[in-house]
């Protein structure tokens, strides 16, 4: 169930807070493929980057939420 | 020039799709995701995710300020008038200091507080949840225009650095052969100069754009900056060599000149053969490999052409011919480098990144300069609010938003005035698309793609104008303004009286940012002019007496942010550019000698007896340059000969390493020598207006 979390007494959804996790997930993610040159392989890197961002943001979602 | 239609239509296409979003969220204002869209959207996807973070950034800091000041001074206009104008004179000023697209970020600061706070002034209860709100509609915008930029048909700035880094490598290549071939002549080779040094800046701001969306120019990024650190290296040095080459042909040492020609041929074939450019990365490979071979080789060589010069030749001219040969040895060092890099910088992890590295440069614009566009953009706020409060004029919050906005956003503009002007012209056509827009076509149509439909053609007239070299400032305030003013709202309502009453606001504001810039101190005044020939000569100053770590990196990535300054800043008067253009070379050449020279003096086999008069020397230079007149020249001549002296006779009996220390020594005493004697018609009576 979506629930809301205080951040200095400001009730803020907990689906954003999961959102901004995700963003520095996503970004340690590209940090790591980009060392290993993982993007060389893939046809459209920005779309995979997307996709990969929306996968982790539902898992962790779907995680978290339930 | 080929119109980007792709863009065009990629940009309406985020801010509709931005627009939606908003509408189906039932937010207040889908305008400002619109607004925002129009505003981060560029051609290039790495710079609109830069763009981005900074608006994001730039709104939350507005937000929590315009949290502050309505937490403060709610109940008095007069005050919160005057604080929120300092606030947005402040971050004009900040945006105004830094480049790129951090500015952007600060205008945001500046004038988010002002949209929010205006329409609030009667009901300041409601400033949280229109924050809030903000930040939410800023979010929906971003997103929209970071993704439609990126996933549909992306076009990015990686490519861009990949071809801007292959052209400026065949076009450095091509400019040493025919220099060293004598091909070029005065004009065209301190051009030439002018332009990679120019190249330097825009090479970063790519590569800073390029790391946001490729993940491997993030991994590679070190590397890149390598890169670009080794081509102002070879830059440099080729500079010294030949701005010595010219003087060398101009005085009397012709034979020293001619013993060196063939070497220069050589070195030409090696570059260029049989007149082709190097293309593939072996032949770049193979060529450097030459390029080493003929430094390793130079030495020998230089010994026996000095044998027959030494005849001939006076003793300024067997200096020339020694100077000559150590700064190309050096070059050939650089160039080998420089060489290599690029060859192999696609290759992963062929070269250990060299450390030693890590000093950064963050260029900022003058102070005095910055803080002036701080005041400009405070004034405007102020007047226009006084305006409004004696006046009870209805709309005078309006026209505080738009002069501020207008006035915020030139001020990060390349050329301030000419944005200003063109704001205006942007202005009027929001005013005729606005009304066109809103009272004649709205009413007629009905659900949202009828809509999208209806605004598409207005929309496409912002992004045509951005790509248009000349009116790049005009097409973002047409997008932010057209978005402002027509784009729909949740609950639509129709009032031409409010809508015309809303354009005069606007027009007035905008009217008043033009006028700021050509009234208050105008970026091209007589008084910032000497300003920034003042900073420019005072970095040689620093070079010669500054003591602090990565001085010569410093002072290299500072001179090509100013010679970048000057290729694209506005000049009204060719002459002052001219006057700077003048000093930029001795500087450039001064500057990076005596950091040479110092570096010299800093090693262990320096003899310690010469230090005395090599730090009157650097004194005396350091004199000229903070005030350049022809005694101050005269005394750092004398300086230089006695140092000159004073080294051959140490030279003369001491032991090898020292020898070959107080050799390179010479030779920098020697090229700064030639500068300065090159300096004195600059300063020889009578002196031009500006060169105080």
């Amino acid at each position: 169930m979506p629930r809301d979390v205080a951040i200095f007494d400001m009730l803020v959804p907990g689906i954003l807070v999961i959102f901004c996790i995700t963003i520095f997930l996503q970004l340690a993610l590209d940090w790591g493929l980009g060392h290993i040159r993982f993007y060389h392989h893939v046809w459209h890197p920005p779309l995979f980057r997307l996709a990969s961002f929306f996968c982790l943001f539902t898992l962790l979602s779907f995680w978290l939420m339930h | 020039m080929k119109t980007d239609w792709v863009y065009i239509f990629k940009a309406v296409f985020a801010t509709l799709l931005a627009m939606g979003i908003a509408m189906r969220l039932e937010i207040d204002q889908p305008r400002i995701a619109m607004l925002t869209v129009m505003v981060v959207i560029q051609p290039q996807s790495g710079m609109v995710v830069e763009k981005s973070i900074y608006r994001m950034l730039g709104t939350l800091a507005g937000c929590i300020a315009s949290l502050v000041l309505f937490g403060l001074f709610a109940q008095q206009r007069g005050v919160l008038l005057v604080a929120l104008s300092l606030w947005v004179g402040i971050c004009t000023a900040g945006a105004a200091r830094y480049r790129n697209h951090a500015p952007y970020g600060f205008v945001l600061a500046g004038y988010t507080a002002c949209i929010i706070m205006m329409p609030l002034v009667e009901h300041p209860l409601r400033v949280f949840q229109v924050a809030i709100d903000r930040m939410a509609v800023v979010g929906i915008g971003v997103f929209c225009a970071a993704l439609v930029s990126s996933i549909v048909l992306p076009q990015t700035s990686a490519k861009l650095l990949v071809r801007a880094m292959d052209e400026r490598f065949g076009e450095f290549i091509r400019f040493v052969s025919d220099a060293l071939r004598q091909k070029l002549d005065y004009h065209a080779l301190r051009a030439r100069h002018l332009h990679f040094a120019s190249s330097v800046v825009g090479f970063e701001s790519y590569r800073s754009g390029a790391t946001f969306e490729d993940p491997h120019i993030l991994a590679d990024s070190r590397q890149l900056r390598r890169l670009n650190a080794d081509f102002i290296n070879a830059s440099t040095r080729f500079h010294a060599l030949t701005s010595l080459i010219n003087r060398m042909r101009g005085e009397h040492e012709y034979a020293a000149y001619a013993a060196l020609q063939s070497v220069f041929a050589d070195i030409g074939s090696i570059l260029a053969p049989e007149g082709k450019a190097l293309e593939s990365q072996a032949e770049t490979l193979q060529a450097a490999a030459h390029i080493k071979q003929m430094k390793d080789g130079l030495l020998l060589r230089s010994v026996r052409l000095r044998a027959a010069l030494e005849e001939a030749e006076s003793e300024t001219g067997l200096r020339d011919y020694d100077t000559a040969v150590e700064l190309l040895f050096r070059f050939l060092g650089d160039l080998h480098d420089y060489m290599r890099a690029h060859a192999s910088r696609d290759l992963p992890r062929d070269r250990p990144t060299k450390n030693g590295n890590s000093y950064r440069y963050i260029p900022k614009t003058d102070g005095a300069a910055s803080l002036m566009s701080g005041i400009r953009a405070g004034l405007v706020m102020l007047l226009l609010g006084v305006f409004w409060m004696v006046s009870q004029w209805p709309s005078g919050g309006a026209a505080c938003v738009f002069g501020s906005a207008a006035v915020c956003l030139c001020a990060i503009a390349p050329k301030p005035q000419r944005a200003a002007k063109h704001g205006m012209f942007a202005g009027a056509l929001v005013v005729i698309g606005g009304f066109i827009c809103d009272f004649l076509i709205m009413p007629h149509i009905d659900g949202f793609w009828l809509l999208c439909l209806a605004l598409a053609p207005f929309l496409m007239i912002g992004p045509w104008l951005q790509l248009q070299p000349e009116w790049i400032g005009a097409g973002i305030l047409y997008g932010l303004f057209f978005s402002f003013v027509a784009g729909p709202s949740n609950l639509m309502h129709y009032d031409p009286v409010q809508f015309l009453n809303t354009m005069v606001a606007l027009l007035v504001g905008f009217a008043m940012a033009a006028l700021s810039y050509l009234v208050l101190v105008p970026p091209d005044s007589v008084w910032l002019m000497r300003r920034r020939m003042r900073n420019l000569r005072r970095l040689t100053v620093q070079a010669c007496l500054s003591t602090r770590e990565g001085a010569a990196r410093y002072f290299d990535s500072a001179t090509r942010d100013m010679v970048h300054y000057m290729a694209i800043g506005q000049w009204s008067a060719a002459d002052r550019k001219a006057e700077l253009l003048d000093w930029t070379f001795p500087v450039m050449e001064v500057g990076h000698a005596v950091l040479e020279l110092r570096e010299e003096m800093r090693s262990a086999e320096f003899p310690h007896s010469l230090k005395r008069s090599y730090n009157a020397l650097l004194r005396r230079t350091a004199r000229l340059f903070e005030l350049p007149e022809i005694t101050h020249v005269n005394s750092a001549l004398n300086a230089l000969d006695r140092a000159l002296k004073a080294t051959s006779a140490v030279a003369e009996v001491s032991a090898l390493p020292t020898r070959h220390t107080l050799r390179h020594a010479q030779s920098y005493l020697h090229f700064i020598r030639t500068a300065l004697v090159d300096m004195q018609p600059l300063l020889a009576p009578p002196r031009g207006a500006y060169a105080t």
